[in-house]
């Protein structure tokens, strides 16, 4: 590309400025003679004009139409995460358009270096509501665990006056602060596998020469050849059975690369994580509590199934799949209440996941009465053609987007794949009264599904999905093209929505999928533990594509209760830095906007300190997430993670009026209630610690705050000293890389 | 009556036709208008049309000359293009068209990169009808500060689709 590396400030700002002033009619004679004058002798000049007024034209012709994100769910696969933050990065430096609306209290610092983080930015706070004294005594107070996990509640400084360039000084100020989301443990960043490894993480600076295969699509170390199963593996039928087969394949793993697992985690690493991956929101500190002096064996089994009952587990999963299907900024066509209902009586009902994608694929009807109409409609702009591709992308895990207009260049798929899929949905129609839109399928089959090769030859196909062809001959008026899709798609011992499925689901749990991105399971992306995404997912279709189930599963292994540390042993499996994953550990997740913002409630209590005003929370909660998917919107597709767990963005919001009243001892609050209740000082502490952190407090830590209490800094009165500390504490939890990472 | 496959051919086309028209008249409503007149010409003349040989050269041909009409028409105008600088761009566009291709498929992509504010002002700018200047009464802003901020937004997508295409150089 020749034009891309101009560098257009420079070398072209003239141009640019000129075309700017043409493309909204303001351009004088004078100007315009100039404009030609710099295209007439100069051919870089005049692709330059041409691409510049093609991106004017294509946004005049489509009317800016409702863009479908492909937004590529991959929080932990940092091989996206690198190439896209580099794709983008200049992007998201210059999307900071300061004139439009005011108050972006966070913004992205341009970043300078040769590999551009969206980790980098800069936070300007709004003033905090408490004390900045208190921050100095906490720091030091605090400041007594050094190490290398993050078992440590690092302490952050409350926020500041004034706005502040945090990313200037982030490394020193915010020593623990997860420059990369939390996807890393401790200070620990050298690549621990020598000089081969990380390649994917270093894709964001340099990676001419490679192929994209190589960036986005394989692990680094990954297995060899054994790309699919040779044979159908034996998984038995019972649930132990099945839970032994995929303890003996992950064990596999761990002893061909001769890694040692991390130990098991303690009863409340487990149970945060726990809560936070099935409800969404860590437990309240009477829960924690609960759960902790239990000393039944199948305590943690037992609390899987209550989660799973619990009506938070409804919600949560109708969250992830609402933003999953229709993204968070809602385009125009979806009414969200309806999509989030059908999700809900779904997830509440725990349908076969077989038939909830049906009814996706082939809803027909008024969008307000069959809420799975929305998943389609949000993607019927420009011919559909988004339709197909997420579809394809969400629920089969294949990422076809890109041989729409060519073949693939790394694997066998053709460009006449994605058209024979597109014609599935060629009978489709919207139809729109008013404010009211149903999905219908007019019943006009087209004879033959056209498109054109790169050449500017036409081909055509028909209707086509794994070797079944709808042929003209093949259909009549009652022929309905996204039913019998939806059929195909979901027949079979094995099918590709039970794998996809599977797939997205071990990514949620353990932090990294069986593949480098979660919904790109194309032929060139080799799985790390393919014998058991295989027998998982047959077990899966077997269960009816039982979603509780499978949560079950998953969640009885061996390798969901190790600790989320890791040692000398296996410091080699990372799949943050494109090593295959080999789950001798669970891995480091960053919360989303929603768990941190419920975690927060729960740890706080607000409901309880605004007299259950439960409006006021629910207009809180969609202030903060407004704020959040705005700002970090620009810089990565994937939705899920706008809000990248770091305490920076933490911090922004604990700065609400709202989360600001809840930590506030003197009003009707939790902590309010903590301090002036009978308790002793160290009931006090520990009830603190466990409503933040659902764990017992360290002797340093409980050391720590007598001491501030009685040192007489916060009072000279012991008890009010103490009751300050306390909240004092309380912050200092809230705003930990413990508190914030789901571990 | 044309084939169901020049029917096919020719919507399928259409975008790129204009994106072609556009570059040499420089101007999204003036390109509708010669557009019109080339799709004119292209249904009179379907028969002469091979199927199997290049679509988009024969209508481009079309367009070219279409476009050189309209700069006849308006030659009094101090805002068209010199014929040879639309020659030039003409041959500049169909060198380039497999590269433009790819910069399109990359927009809509980086269009969802922007923030939900900047999306909604560039989709106000090019809902149909507006411009600019629309746009500023609309929001009850100066109309010097839209147009920065229209400005910086295009430059922005511009920006992201050149990354992206560096990105995928390979390609």
């Amino acid at each position: 590309m020749k034009t891309s590396s101009i560098n257009l400030a420079e070398q072209y700002g003239e141009l640019i400025e000129l075309l700017e002033l043409q493309l909204e009619e303001r351009i004088s004679p004078d100007q315009f003679a100039r404009l030609e004058a710099i295209i007439r002798g100069d051919s870089q000049a005049r692709r330059l004009y041409l691409e510049y007024i093609d991106l004017h034209g294509m946004l005049y012709y489509d009317t800016a139409a409702p863009h479908v994100s492909s937004e590529s769910v991959s929080t932990d696969a940092v091989a996206t995460d690198a190439v896209a933050t580099d794709a983008v990065a200049t992007g998201a430096v210059a999307i900071e358009t300061p004139t439009v609306i005011e108050t972006p209290t966070v913004k992205v610092a341009p970043s300078s270096g040769t590999r551009p983080s969206r980790r980098r930015q800069s936070a300007s706070y709004v003033p905090a509501a408490l004390s900045c004294l208190a921050l100095a005594a906490v720091v030091g107070l605090l400041a007594i665990q050094g190490g290398d996990h993050i078992e440590k509640p690092e302490i952050v400084e409350r926020p500041i006056l004034g706005t502040e360039d945090i990313a200037a000084t982030a490394p020193d100020r915010l020593p623990n602060a997860t420059p990369e989301g939390g996807r890393r443990h401790g200070p620990v960043q050298i690549n621990p596998v020598g000089p081969k490894a990380p390649a994917i993480v270093q894709a964001g600076s340099n990676f001419e020469g490679r192929t994209i295969e190589r960036v986005y699509n394989a692990w680094e170390g990954g297995p060899a050849p054994r790309a699919t199963p040779t044979s159908t593996p034996h998984v038995g039928n019972s649930n132990s059975e099945i839970v032994a087969f995929i303890n003996r394949r992950i064990r596999e793993g761990w002893q061909d690369y001769e890694v040692t697992p991390s130990p098991t985690s303690d009863d409340s690493e487990w149970l945060r994580r726990a809560y936070l991956d099935i409800v969404g929101h860590i437990p309240t500190g009477e829960q924690a509590q609960a759960f902790l002096t239990s000393k039944a064996p199948d305590r943690r089994e037992r609390l899987v199934e209550s989660l799973l009952d619990d009506e938070d587990y409804v919600r949560n999963w109708t969250t992830i799949w609402t933003n999953l299907l229709v993204g968070r900024s809602n385009p125009r066509e979806v009414d969200r209440p309806a999509l989030k209902k059908y999700l809900r009586e779904s997830f509440a009902m725990n349908r076969g996941w077989d038939d909830v994608v049906s009814e996706f694929i082939s809803a027909q009807g008024n969008h307000k009465e069959n809420g799975a109409t929305n998943f389609l409609l949000a993607h019927v702009n420009d011919q559909a053609l988004p339709a197909t591709a997420t579809t394809a992308r969400l629920f089969l895990g294949q990422q076809l987007q890109c041989i729409q207009c060519h073949d693939h260049p790394f694997n066998d798929w053709k460009q006449k794949k994605f058209w024979g899929f597109h014609g599935f949905f060629s009978q489709m129609e919207v139809e729109s009264v008013r404010t009211e839109v149903a999905l219908v399928d007019s019943g006009a089959i087209p004879e033959g599904i056209f498109f054109e090769r790169r050449n500017g030859l036409m081909e055509a196909t028909d209707p086509e999905f794994n070797g079944r062809r709808f042929r003209p001959e093949d259909v009549n008026d009652q022929t309905r093209l996204r039913k019998e899709l939806a059929e195909l798609m979901t027949t079979g011992e094995t099918t590709d929505v039970a794998q996809a499925f599977v797939n997205r689901i071990w990514q949620h749990f353990f932090g990294a999928a069986f593949t480098p991105v979660v919904d790109d399971m194309g032929p060139h992306a080799v799985p790390s533990h393919p014998e058991l995404l295989d027998g998982l997912t047959r077990s899966f279709v077997q269960s009816g594509y039982d979603v509780k189930q499978l949560i079950r599963w998953v969640t009885s292994s061996e390798a969901y209760q190790l600790s989320s540390q890791f040692s000398k042993t296996n410091q080699i499996d990372d799949p943050a830095i494109g090593q295959m994953p080999l789950f001798s550990r669970v891995y480091v997740k960053s919360m989303t906007v929603e768990q941190a913002f419920d975690s927060v409630m729960v740890a706080t209590r607000v409901g309880d300190a605004l007299g259950s005003d439960w409006d006021a929370v629910e207009r809180e909660r969609q202030r903060i997430q407004r704020q959040f998917v705005m700002q970090w919107e620009t810089e990565d597709n994937d939705e899920a993670d706008l809000f990248d767990g770091s305490v920076p963005q933490a911090l922004m919001m604990m700065n609400s009026p709202l989360i600001q009243t809840a930590l506030d001892s003197s009003k009707g609050t939790y902590i309010g209630r903590v301090v002036r209740s009978n308790r002793s000082e160290a009931e006090k502490i520990e009830a603190v610690a466990m409503a933040a952190l659902s764990r017992r407090p360290s002797a340093g830590e409980i050391a720590a705050v007598r001491q501030l209490a009685r040192s007489g800094e916060r009072h000279p009165n012991f008890e009010k000293g103490f009751s300050s500390s306390l909240e004092d504490l309380f912050w200092a939890y809230l705003n930990s890389n413990e508190f914030i990472l789901i571990h | 009556m044309p084939s169901e496959e020049f029917v096919q051919l020719f919507s399928r086309t259409q975008r790129r036709i204009y994106l072609h028209i556009l570059g040499q008249v420089g101007n999204p409503t003036d390109a509708d208008e010669v557009l019109q007149e080339t799709n004119v010409v292209i249904w009179s003349k379907f028969d002469r049309f091979e199927l199997g040989t290049n679509f988009i050269a024969w209508t481009f041909q079309i367009a070219n000359f279409e476009v050189l009409k309209f700069r006849d028409r308006r030659r009094s105008s101090r805002l068209v293009f010199s014929e040879d600088v639309i020659e030039a761009i003409a041959e500049e566009s169909e060198e380039s068209q497999d590269d433009l291709d790819l910069r399109r498929a990359a927009l809509g992509e980086c269009l969802g990169k922007l923030r939900a504010k900047d999306r909604e002002l560039i989709q106000t700018r090019y809902a149909p009808g507006n411009k600019g200047k629309d746009v500023a009464d609309v929001l009850g802003r100066p109309s010097n500060s839209v147009y920065q901020s229209i400005g910086r937004i295009r430059k922005t997508l511009f920006e992201c689709i050149n990354r992206r295409l560096s990105a995928e150089g390979v390609r």
